[in-house]
């Protein structure tokens, strides 16, 4: 059997962490989370992920500074990975803003776990 | 008699082409290729319906109908067209203010009906009605029946919990940030309260999140202290219906 892909998530809300792991358990992928952008950064420095889910309003780092930071990594395999971002508000950035900046998709808070699922799903088949 | 007139906006030519079949049979239109040229259009000419693509080079549809709304050029529906699961879901393109949102591929005799159903209704028609109708209710039960779909009884029980915990968190640290005037901390504190209470089918209380972000928007200090108010209470009545009257059976 291959190995379980493994996804970080950005995030700072309990709740929000909670149901995605549990939807993505759903699939069999390992999840990790660190509740802001600088968290992320480190996490993703020791360990190897297949994909990052990324909340843009995070304490400390924001998503879209940290997804920043990783696009600019030397190191291939991490910067080329594949980010999904995570928000609620849309009115700050449009599409082309979010690829601009780093990021292959968008997901709009509140979430529906049944897009979550079907987006992580596209980028790890 | 062709009365009624349709946008088609697409840059894919091949769709624009079998739109402008479509539509061609039974109504008049015209057609842009991106965001920009349809403002262009709607600055120059009345339609009665704006069929907008999402994803197009120059302007994209979502930045095109933001615009369209600051111009106030917004006189009839705009749906939306895209494939299927990309970037959000229906909700939330309603949420921006589309009538309507259909996935690519079309099936072409659904299309033409429901394009028949938006044509047919009356044009002067309050913005307000064309608004997502979320029910306002403590909880929505669709969503968490949908959330039932992965996760355990007892994880949705605690997810409830933690947010009664975080709302409790968020109503102290706004309180605090509505006496100081604090804007940027209580976008923050709505724009969590919003994202968290939407996912997990908290209605009553995602709905005034709107509405706080709304009025903090405008720096209506008077309607967000009444607001607030409000969600204040709405938090007691839910954090009073989840410990004794929910129960959350798939």
């Amino acid at each position: 059997m291959s190995k379980p892909k493994r996804i970080l998530v950005g995030e700072d809300s309990s709740i929000i962490i909670n149901l995605t792991k549990s939807v993505l358990a759903f699939e069999n992928y390992e999840m990790k989370a660190a509740r802001n952008g600088k968290l992320v950064l480190e996490l993703f420095e020791k360990e190897d992920f297949d994909l990052i889910l990324m909340d843009l309003n995070m304490p400390v780092m924001n998503g879209v500074d940290c997804t920043k930071i990783i696009r600019a990594l030397s190191d291939p395999k991490k910067s080329q990975l594949p980010i999904i971002a995570i928000s609620g508000n849309i009115n700050n950035y449009t599409m082309d803003e979010f690829r601009k900046i780093g990021f292959n998709e968008f997901i709009q808070k509140p979430l529906d776990f049944d897009v979550v699922l079907a987006t992580v799903k596209k980028y790890l088949n | 008699m062709k009365s009624k007139k349709v946008l088609i906006v697409e840059d894919n030519e091949l769709n624009r082409k079998l739109f402008e079949s479509l539509i061609g049979q039974y109504w008049k239109y015209e057609t842009a290729t991106n965001g920009i040229e349809a403002i262009e259009w709607l600055e120059k000419e009345s339609f009665d319906l704006v069929l907008m693509d999402i994803q197009m080079p120059k302007m994209d549809g979502i930045s095109a109908l933001r615009k369209i709304i600051q111009l106030e050029l917004k006189q009839c529906p705009v749906i939306a067209i895209s494939t299927f699961a990309e970037e959000s879901n229906r909700r939330n393109f309603l949420e921006l203010g589309f009538s309507d949102f259909f996935t690519k591929p079309i099936r072409p005799k659904q299309f033409l009906e429901s394009l028949q159903t938006y044509l047919n209704r009356k044009i002067e028609k309050d913005i307000a009605e064309e608004a997502p109708k979320i029910e306002n209710i403590l909880l929505d039960f669709q969503i968490v029946s949908q959330l039932m779909k992965y996760n355990s009884k007892e994880k949705i029980q605690n997810v409830f919990d933690d947010f009664i915990t975080e709302i409790n968190e968020l109503i102290e640290k706004s309180q605090k940030a509505l006496n100081a005037k604090n804007k940027d901390s209580l976008t923050e504190s709505f724009h969590i309260l919003k994202g968290n209470s939407g996912t997990i089918g908290a209605n009553s209380i995602y709905l005034l999140a709107i509405e706080l972000e709304k009025f903090l928007q405008d720096a209506d200090w008077l309607s967000l202290d009444d607001t607030f108010s409000k969600l204040k209470i709405e938090k007691e009545k839910f954090e009073k219906y989840i410990k004794e009257e929910a129960t959350f059976e798939p």
